[in-house]
Order: C-alpha cells, then structure tokens, then sequence
C-alpha cells in the first residue's frame, strides 16, 4: 500500500485514532509521518502524536465552538465568565490550568470542577459509569450469566458470525455484524 | 546504585517461556491508584511528593511479600541509571524524564513495578511473557487489594478510581500485549489487521510504548478506556484480540512457507548472517535482524536459540544497557560495536536447519 499522502513511497505507519464511536485511520510512510503536525489536521480531528492536553483542548474547542452540541450543559457566555476564576477549594488548582495541561491537581478537583468535567468525560469514555457492582472483581456479574444460559439468542449467534467473519479475515463483513450486535445490545439495554 | 544482578537473564521476567510465545512476547497490566486528599504529584510540593512517597513505602512494606522489595529514589540516580531502568521496563520514559521526588519498587524477577509520583502517585504494574492477561491481572489484582485494606485510594460512585488525567479514569487499568507480525508485515496485510484491531476500539502503539514509530514488526495493543467496563470485559477483549492475531499470523506464516518456502528463508538466513558477523550494529539494524530472527525460530528454520534468550537480547542490546554492562562513557559508534559484540554471542551456537 501507498502513503496516502506523498502517494509515492510504501506506507509503513499506520495511525488510528478513536474518539466515541469514530475511527479515523490514515497510512503513511515514515518520512510523511515524521510531518506529524500538518498531515494531522488533514487526517484526524485531534493530533494524537501531540500531548493528551491538546486532544483535551480540542475537546472542549469543539464544545465551545458548537454551544448546542448535545452533551453541552452551560452556556458559552457563562462558561467565559467563570472559568477564570474556577478553583479547586482544597488543593488551589485553577480550571485554567487543567486546560493548559489537561492534568487536575487533587482528587477533589472533580468534584470542584464536576460540571465542566462532564461533558468531556462523555466525550473521552462514552456516556458510561462505574458500573455498582465491583467492576474489578473477576467473577461474573449476572448479566453475563443469564446472557450465557440463553443457547441461541439473536445477539448470540450473532457473535458467533462476528467471529467467524473475523477468522476469515471478511472485516467488511464483520464491521457489519458488530454495528448490528451493538443495535440489538442497545435495545437489551446493556 | 548496583544494577548488576539485573543483567542476569534468570532475575528477570522475561527470561521465561510464555503461552503463545510465537506471537505475544508480553502482557503488561497496570493500575493507576491516587492517595484520597493529596495533591496529584505535578501539583504537590516538593515536601508533600515525599510524604506521598513515605505513605506509599511505608505501605508496601506493610506486605509481607514486599519486604524486600528494591526501592529507588529516582532523584538519587544519574540520568544514565534512569534510562537503564526505563530500558528495563520498571519505569515510563516520562518517570524517567520528570523532575522533583520520584521514586520506584520492583521486583524484576515478578515482573512487578510500583511507579510512585509518576503522573499518578502510584501505578502497579506487572509484566509476564507471552499470553498471560488473567494470571498477571489476578496477581495485581491480589496487590492491590491488599493495599487497599491498607489505605484509601481517591474512588467516585460515578467515574471509579480518580486519576491526575480524565482519560484514565474508572479501573485506571490499561491491559496491553506487545506482539511479533512479521508475516503480517511482509504480506501488507497488516494495514488490514490493524484497521479491525482500531474498530473494536483498541489503541495501537510501536515496540517503544506511547509513539506510533513501528520497528521490528512489533506492536504494542492495549484498551483504551476503563471507565463503565469490568475488569474481565477488558481482559477478554485484548485476550480475544491476542487469540486472532496468534492464528492470522501463524496461519500467514504457513502460507508464506508453503509457497515462497526459499524466498522467506533467504531472507531469515540472510538477517541470521548479518547479525552473526556484523561487527557494527545501530539499533534499528540489530532490531530488524532480531524480527527476522525471531520468525526463524518460530517457524524452525533456526536451531539453537529459542525466544527467551530473544525477549532478552531485545533488553540487554539497548543503549543505557551497553554503556552500564561497560561502565564507561561511549560514543555511537562504540555503542554500535559493543551491541554487534553481544549480538554474536548470543548466537555462537545458532545453525540453519
């Protein structure tokens, strides 16, 4: 495969990028990828190579230029008037300062800063908790029990097709299949 | 600082045969954990770093198991200790590279690390060889307990453990295989293979961790997210993962034998006598004959080294490695020299089969 970008040399690098339900892909070839910072913004949203901060940046870039996005829950005006002034109560840390770093100072910062951390928590992990029951623990939760005892549920068989489209290396097809599992998953409600 | 007993290959994890070896040269599991109400170390103070250090030390002394544990202050090292101990895996290079009061314990041998005041004031982490996501996870799990009934870690009912960075929230977990594609490289099937690793949401980076630079034929695969999963859907995925990638490259492999048998041999012996004689070898050149190598043994096209002695040559063959095993100063081109040197010792006894 050619670099899709130079279009000359083999690509040899192969970048990826996931944020929420989108991938962003692009091969290129070493000399192309060492120009990380300007194929970035004509492959991906957000420059991973560059540091964690500047893919938080982005994201809140994104939710202040879009005030009606869905997972926006304060108004621009409101959000430019306080933000300088926010200030974790126990640990001092500034609001402004996580924007620069993208690295809170105490524990405690989330509950000081909760309502300007939620929306970019959803962007990051998805609009997802932790779950009640202890997640570390290895055993089963009972969901997975009773998802197993049922023999031949649609979303079953439909892993069983995943797999095997995944063995036959049919990645079209399995794309596919995980978009369905995913739908009839939604509608189980988990 | 003594590193000696490092160098031995039978004090480290990774000297060891591991399940899958073929494919998966290691699983890595590791947990960022905070102390509740103290400063995330990038913030703390100087003083207060300490006292985070004393609280986690004193704790992991608390464990029976731990009582001997190698405990280094990363300020008390030179430069050139730190980037042994990164080559060695204990550390991140960002550990390495942070200033203030840093320190680390580890137990080279379990392949457990305890990196205290990196960007978290502890992660635990653990390596095993091969395939083993379960066994190292349980294992870590078990620490981490303990430690937990020992103090509190900073926990929220809605986002799980709390982390200097959001992106790690949740588990704080980061389960990760490093894996050998080479026939998936040399076929150019691998653009095809990592575009369906991306899409079931897994992160992809190159043999030296949090850099897209792919050497070797290696890749390192690790979820992304912890935050709403449990610990075993992580692990199952990355496992599932590593199972695919193990069949689609041995099955490739195969293929490629069975019909350009003489071209892929050419190729590996031609690696296996560059290595065997070069008197010069940079590291990207000793890291291609290595992949090459490796490939060779796993397909029995070599006889008289097996993978351990690889996963350790891939260690001991780094820059700060070659400069301590001297302990002088040395320019590249000496560096190149020493590495040929070790290269063609681990390999007197290698014959084409």
């Amino acid at each position: 495969m050619l670099c899709q970008k130079c279009h000359q040399r083999p690509a040899t690098v192969f970048l990826s990028q996931t944020v929420g339900q989108e991938t962003s892909q692009a091969h290129l070839c070493e000399e192309c990828a060492q120009e990380q910072n300007q194929f970035y913004s004509e492959f991906f949203p957000f420059n991973p190579f560059a540091e964690v901060t500047n893919f938080i940046n982005g994201l809140l870039v994104f939710d202040q230029e879009q005030p009606n996005a869905p997972d926006m829950n304060f108004e621009k005006n409101e959000f430019e008037t306080t933000e300088k002034q926010l200030q974790c109560p126990h640990c001092g840390y500034q609001w402004v300062t996580f924007r620069q770093n993208g690295r809170l100072g105490c524990p405690k910062c989330y509950e000081a800063f909760s309502r300007y951390l939620e929306p970019l928590i959803s962007s990051i992990h998805g609009n997802v908790q932790y779950p009640e029951e202890n997640p570390m623990d290895e055993s089963k939760s009972v969901k997975d029990k009773k998802e197993d005892s049922a023999e031949d549920t649609p979303l079953k068989q439909l892993r069983t097709s995943l797999q095997k489209a995944i063995q036959q290396e049919n990645f079209e097809e399995a794309a596919k299949i995980r978009d369905e599992i995913k739908k009839q998953g939604s509608q189980h409600g988990f | 600082m003594a590193f000696e007993e490092l160098f031995i290959p039978e004090n480290n994890w990774f000297f060891q045969k591991g399940n899958k070896e073929e494919v998966v040269v290691s699983s890595k599991i590791r947990l960022a954990r905070n102390l509740n109400e103290k400063k995330f170390p990038n913030h703390a103070s100087a003083n207060e770093q300490l006292e985070i250090i004393k609280i986690i030390t004193d704790t992991l002394k608390l464990c029976p198991e731990f009582e001997k544990l190698n405990l280094i202050s990363l300020q008390d090292i030179s430069s050139l200790d730190r980037q042994f101990l990164t080559e060695h895996q204990l550390i991140s290079a960002e550990h390495a590279g942070s200033l203030g009061n840093r320190a680390v314990g580890f137990q080279s041998q379990e392949g457990i690390s305890f990196l205290i005041n990196e960007e978290d004031h502890l992660r635990l982490q653990i390596f095993d060889t091969g395939l083993n996501l379960k066994k190292a996870f349980n294992r870590l799990l078990r620490i981490q307990n303990e430690l937990e009934s020992k103090v509190v870690f900073a926990k929220d009912a809605r986002w799980g453990y709390l982390t200097a960075c959001p992106t790690n929230l949740g588990l704080g977990m980061k389960a990760s295989i490093l894996v050998h594609l080479p026939a998936l490289v040399y076929t150019n099937r691998i653009s095809q293979v990592l575009q369906s690793i991306a899409q079931v949401g897994l992160l992809i980076h190159g043999l030296q961790g949090e850099t897209t630079q792919i050497a070797g034929s290696f890749f390192q695969i690790s979820n992304q997210s912890s935050l709403g999963k449990r610990a075993s859907e992580i692990l199952a995925l990355v496992d599932r993962m590593a199972h695919q990638l193990v069949d689609v490259e041995l099955q490739t492999q195969q293929t490629l034998l069975k019909q350009e048998g003489i071209k892929i041999q050419d190729r590996i012996c031609r690696a296996f006598g560059m290595l065997k004689n070069a008197k010069m070898l940079s590291m990207e050149e000793a890291l291609d004959g290595i992949s090459a190598l490796r490939f060779g043994v796993s397909q029995k096209i070599l006889n008289g080294l097996d993978l351990p002695k690889i996963n350790t040559l891939l260690i001991l063959m780094q820059s700060a490695h070659l400069i301590k095993k001297q302990n002088r100063e040395m320019s590249e081109d000496e560096l190149s020299i020493q590495r040929a040197d070790l290269v063609r010792s681990y390999l007197k006894e290698v014959e084409v089969l």
